[in-house]
């Protein structure tokens, strides 16, 4: 790789005096676009490592190769793209969406729905949820049931609460 | 002379498969039978498994210590010229001795469950030891069996060593290994507690009560011991990198996220005798993903930087091992845990609701971490293509995750368990936190992206914004409560923080942790400045308003290796001059390791708690320059301090008054009606 | 659904992880996967398209319509590559069998390269010079040796990385079914 005058006429106007970058990024674009990308490449040969961290002579080409890729222009699809082609989507550590890799981002969500649900489900109806009085309203509740002649005891407790429920539902009315 | 040594040390082991095999089943028939003896043989068989494997251990050590090259294990792991403390960490930088290291802190965990754990019901006692005794045995199996250390070669043992791998040659490798695994082990005692309460059948808040306190201690090593593994990797590696999502250290992850789960949903468990079923499978699953762990990296299934040198016939025993004890108890726990759900529904504004959703929301991360890491591995295994699943994707799923997580986690102190109302006090210091914060935030971000960046950075307006608000919430949650408490008992403000229990400081310091610890992510992702660059002896790099001089490359003999080291003095910069000269010193090496023929990279670190200078050296290039990463990472100490503070946290409330040992085991649990009839019907 | 059978959901996510893993172990176990192997991209697609210098004559141009024609390997290979000198006894092999061979000299020193060959034997009909590893890096290369199996059509069918020996030509490059038995008979004009 060469360092051209216009890479340390890009460097001094930054301050920097004597050492050069690397490479010649024609704009600080340019060098966002190059680090993400060889951030979330892989290095085909490397033991789990991305182009960026790997030191192994196959990292060095491919981030020549993709530095060269970025100066002739070529889009960042295009150049994950071009490295899909040769070195198959191993090379991507965002996998590409397939109908095999839909799992990956559908069964997550799926869970949180789920678990979403059963959260609304185990809270019971958000009844009282304003009403910063609930549980002494709730038991004002209870005494009317009992008082509307219904026998507690013998009831089943989720049928009491449907019961309150519905009572609530009266009580609000009469308001 | 031929040292028996490593021999004694053998046969310690094989000692220990016997004794294992009769903690496994001796108390347990002792407890089924109520046959009082065996029942009591827990702690003996306990003290008898240490002491063989601590033998053991310390033979290993001393073959290591003293260069026995004719321990098979010695000479591919270790080398004369190796300084001892590394000899001694080389024991168990190595498949075989790192699953000593295991079943050695099995069995101190057993141990400590034998003697702390005496006020316990005995059959209850009996019982867990004998499922600590029978993961043992499984252990201690596959050592002897697949992965003996001491195989010797006594016909031609190596004059030299191979020298122990030189990633492995760090003060930091030292300690994660033992901590990680004393976290991951610890969780075998929830496990055990869990089985033992589903063979017993009774699963009740006295259960939760006596899981608490170990969960907990086995959680704050785990926390540690992956701190100190992403520190590690973070000046070993070279690259300045924390967390990369890597499987390995996924493998890690699982288990710390499941035991959160389980310490927050214990804590229901106990207060209000709710979440029993889950509690229990999340008790199983902790220790099940610390088994899956250890398979990852032994069985040669997947390639990571981690990974054990490994062979097909010790994947399988794992596997095996892995059906066996997962899959039992998930059966057992699908006969035998309870069904039935609470009649009493809890209120949506109630904590054992935001419990609810905390653990939720841990699981969905925790899903999020398996699907991600056994993908590839999936598409292999039906050979529908290769796939790399990697950090793009686990941050664009896990950030929005620990998002919510942080905002229910700011209120959760503030509810009450069983009331569906927020602490009226809430309201008060609400919109001022997060005004508050909001303004912390708009500051911080104004003046560090001046100083790192041009540009206006929104993701790091947000986590300063929730971290301060996290921050802030917990705090004031703390200062309301004692304030409340010294305006009841008429004393000070000191007293009335005094006054707050260990447990409660535990959780205020904890989420104060996730607090920092968010900070620390999202500030030195968004501001991080990385150069590469070529410089000469003399040369000068101006990189986020500091400047670097390479004052000069030496050549130097290490103990074992030869190295380049690099002389960098390092200076603020204001417009454009130094500011005191260049009072910091870094000095990244090159090391060429002689009997591993390997290059390894040191970094040059200066750490301050806003940010770090990082500059590793690369490759020679042509007249005597030098490729050279500079690095400056804004806050990036926060991430491990979080996480300290998190341990810390733990630690407080593991000595909190009422876990402490000895104390009588209180059975005034809120058992009520529903609980009964639980039990009833297990 | 019944709340008993709702408990046997986590062991049954096991059961399927279990058995992922146990297809897992067995496919390496029998080396048909290996993790460290990565398969090649370019399966199933023609030979890209090159315009090199051989690597004998630096004047005279090579490209892919030189090497496609009938079932042939072409193999990856350089002087710095030890692996690369363990198989060359049996490329030589091989070639004497009349398996046509094309060399891909990657990122060498041509004299090196040349010296090589008149050291060991050349069991290649042609080689290709890539200093820059252009054709290397169109072929998804990743590092030396590697052999490709390209058919008469010059469709690549399979790709093996790591040194080529017989166990490797019996195991996976017989069953692919090419006619080695035509170039046998064309190996008389090496």
């Amino acid at each position: 790789m060469g360092f051209s005058l216009n890479a340390n006429a890009q460097v001094a106007a930054q301050g920097v005096s004597k050492s050069d970058e690397l490479r010649a990024f024609g704009s600080t674009t340019m060098r966002s676009r190059y680090y993400a990308l060889i951030n979330e490449l892989r290095c085909p040969k490397c033991q789990n490592q991305n182009l960026s961290d790997s030191d192994a002579p196959i990292a060095e080409d491919l981030r020549n190769e993709l530095f060269s890729l970025l100066d002739e222009g070529y889009s960042d699809q295009e150049i994950r793209d071009f490295m899909t082609a040769r070195y198959g989507t191993f090379v991507l550590y965002q996998p590409p969406l397939t109908r095999f890799t839909l799992a990956l981002w559908l069964v997550p969500l799926g869970l949180l729905l789920i678990s979403g649900l059963i959260i609304w489900r185990m809270t019971g109806k958000p009844r009282g949820l304003t009403d910063p009085n609930f549980e002494h309203h709730a038991s004002l509740q209870k005494v009317g049931a009992v008082n509307a002649g219904i026998e507690p005891i013998s009831m089943k407790v989720d049928a009491l609460d449907r019961h309150i429920a519905e009572l609530e539902r009266t009580h609000e009315h009469d308001k | 002379m031929i040292s028996v040594i490593p021999e004694i040390g053998h046969l310690a082991l094989l000692l220990c498969l016997p004794i294992a095999t009769a903690l496994a089943v001796l108390p347990m028939a002792g407890a089924a039978a109520s046959w009082h003896l065996l029942q009591r043989s827990g702690p003996l068989l306990s003290s008898g498994l240490w002491l063989f494997l601590a033998v053991a251990f310390a033979c290993l050590t001393y073959s290591f210590l003293h260069d026995d090259f004719s321990v098979v294990l010695v000479a591919q792991h270790s080398n004369t010229a190796l300084p001892s403390y590394y000899k001694f960490s080389a024991v168990w930088g190595n498949h075989e001795g790192s699953l000593l290291l295991w079943v050695f802190i099995l069995a101190s965990w057993t141990l400590a469950v034998a003697y702390l754990g005496k006020s316990l019901p005995p059959d209850m006692h009996a019982r867990v030891l004998a499922v600590l005794g029978g993961i043992a045995v499984g252990f201690l199996l596959f050592i002897i069996f697949t992965s003996n250390p001491f195989e010797r070669n006594l016909i031609s043992p190596p004059l030299e060593g191979n020298d122990l791998n030189p990633l492995l040659q760090d003060i930091g490798l030292i300690l994660h290994p033992p901590l990680l695994y004393i976290g991951y082990v610890g969780f075998a005692v929830a496990f055990a507690f869990a089985i033992a309460a589903l063979i017993g059948g009774k699963l009740d808040a006295a259960w939760a009560r006596w899981t608490r306190p170990w969960t907990t201690v086995a959680w704050l090593f785990l926390t540690v011991g992956i701190a100190l593994g992403s520190w590690w990797a973070y000046y070993e590696l070279g690259w300045g990198g924390w967390w990369f999502w890597d499987p390995v250290e996924n493998a890690s992850f699982m288990p710390w996220l499941a035991g959160t789960a389980l310490i927050h949903s214990l804590a229901a468990t106990e207060k209000r005798g709710v979440f029993r079923s889950w509690t229990v499978l999340l008790a199983i699953l902790a220790f099940s993903l610390s088994l899956l762990g250890t398979f990852l990296v032994r069985s040669g299934i997947l390639v990571s930087v981690h990974a054990f040198a490994s062979d097909p016939t010790r994947g399988m025993f794992i596997l095996l091992f892995l059906a066996v004890t997962v899959g039992g108890s998930l059966l057992l726990y699908a006969l035998r845990a309870p069904t039935i759900k609470p009649l009493a529904t809890f209120k949506l504004l109630s904590r054992e609701s935001w419990l609810l959703i905390n653990n939720s929301l841990l699981a969905v991360s925790l899903a999020v971490v398996l699907i991600g890491t056994l993908f590839p591995l999936v598409m292999s295994a039906l050979d529908l293509g290769s796939y790399s699943v990697g950090p793009p994707y686990f941050n664009k799923l896990f950030l929005p995750l620990m998002v919510l997580l942080m905002l229910f986690m700011g209120v959760a102190p503030y509810l009450n368990w069983k009331h569906n109302r927020l602490t009226p006090v809430l309201v008060r210091p609400w919109y001022m936190v997060s005004i508050v914060a909001l303004g912390i935030a708009m500051l911080a971000v104004a003046l560090l992206s001046q100083r790192y960046v041009t540009q206006w950075r929104f993701g790091a307006f947000i986590t300063v914004a929730l971290s301060s608000w996290l921050l802030l919430m917990t705090l004031t949650h703390a200062g309301l409560k004692a304030r409340r408490f010294a305006s009841a008992k008429n004393s000070s403000a000191w007293q009335g923080l005094a006054s707050l229990s260990r447990s409660y400081w535990g959780m205020v310091v904890a989420h104060s942790g996730i607090a920092v610890m968010a900070l620390g992510i999202g500030l030195t992702s968004s501001y991080s400045v990385q150069k590469e660059l070529a410089m000469s002896p003399g040369a000068v790099a101006d990189v986020a308003g500091y400047r670097f001089v390479l004052e000069k490359l030496e050549d130097v003999k290490g103990p074992n290796y030869s190295a380049t080291i690099a002389s960098f003095g390092v200076g603020r910069l204001s417009d454009g001059t130094l500011v005191k000269g260049l009072p910091i010193r870094l000095q990244p090496e090159k090391r060429f390791y002689y009997a591993a023929k390997n290059v390894m990279t040191e970094a040059g670190i200066h750490g301050r708690l806003t940010r770090d200078l990082y500059v590793s050296l690369g490759d020679s290039l042509e007249d005597e320059r030098w490729a050279v990463r500079i690095y400056v990472k804004p806050f990036i100490r926060c991430i491990w301090l979080g996480a300290l503070m998190m341990a810390a946290g733990g630690l407080l409330v593991v000595i909190d008054k009422r876990y402490m040992p000895r104390l009588p085991v209180r059975t005034d649990a809120p058992s009520d009606t529903v609980a009964s009839k639980e039990q009833a019907v297990v | 659904m019944n709340a008993r059978l709702r408990l046997f959901i986590p062991l049954l996510i096991f059961a399927v992880v279990a058995l992922v893993f146990l297809t897992l172990e067995k496919r390496i176990g029998s080396g048909e996967y290996d993790p460290s192997n990565l398969p090649s991209a370019m399966l199933g697609q023609s030979v890209p398209a090159f315009n090199l210098s051989r690597l004998m004559d630096a004047e005279q141009v090579v490209d892919a319509e030189d090497i496609v024609g009938q079932a042939a390997l072409l193999n990856v290979w350089a002087t710095w590559c030890i692996a690369c000198r363990a198989e060359h006894a049996y490329l030589n092999e091989l070639a004497s069998q009349g398996v046509p061979i094309f060399g891909l000299n990657y990122k060498d020193e041509r004299a090196a390269a040349v010296q090589w060959l008149q050291r060991l034997g050349n069991p290649y009909r042609l080689n290709i010079f890539d200093f820059k590893g252009s054709l290397g890096l169109d072929l998804g290369v990743y590092g030396a040796p590697e052999t490709y199996v390209i058919d008469a059509q010059g469709i690549i069918r399979y790709r093996h990385v790591g040194i080529l020996d017989a166990k490797v030509w019996r195991e996976k490059i017989e069953p692919l079914g090419l006619q080695w038995a035509v170039a046998q008979a064309q190996g008389a004009a090496l």
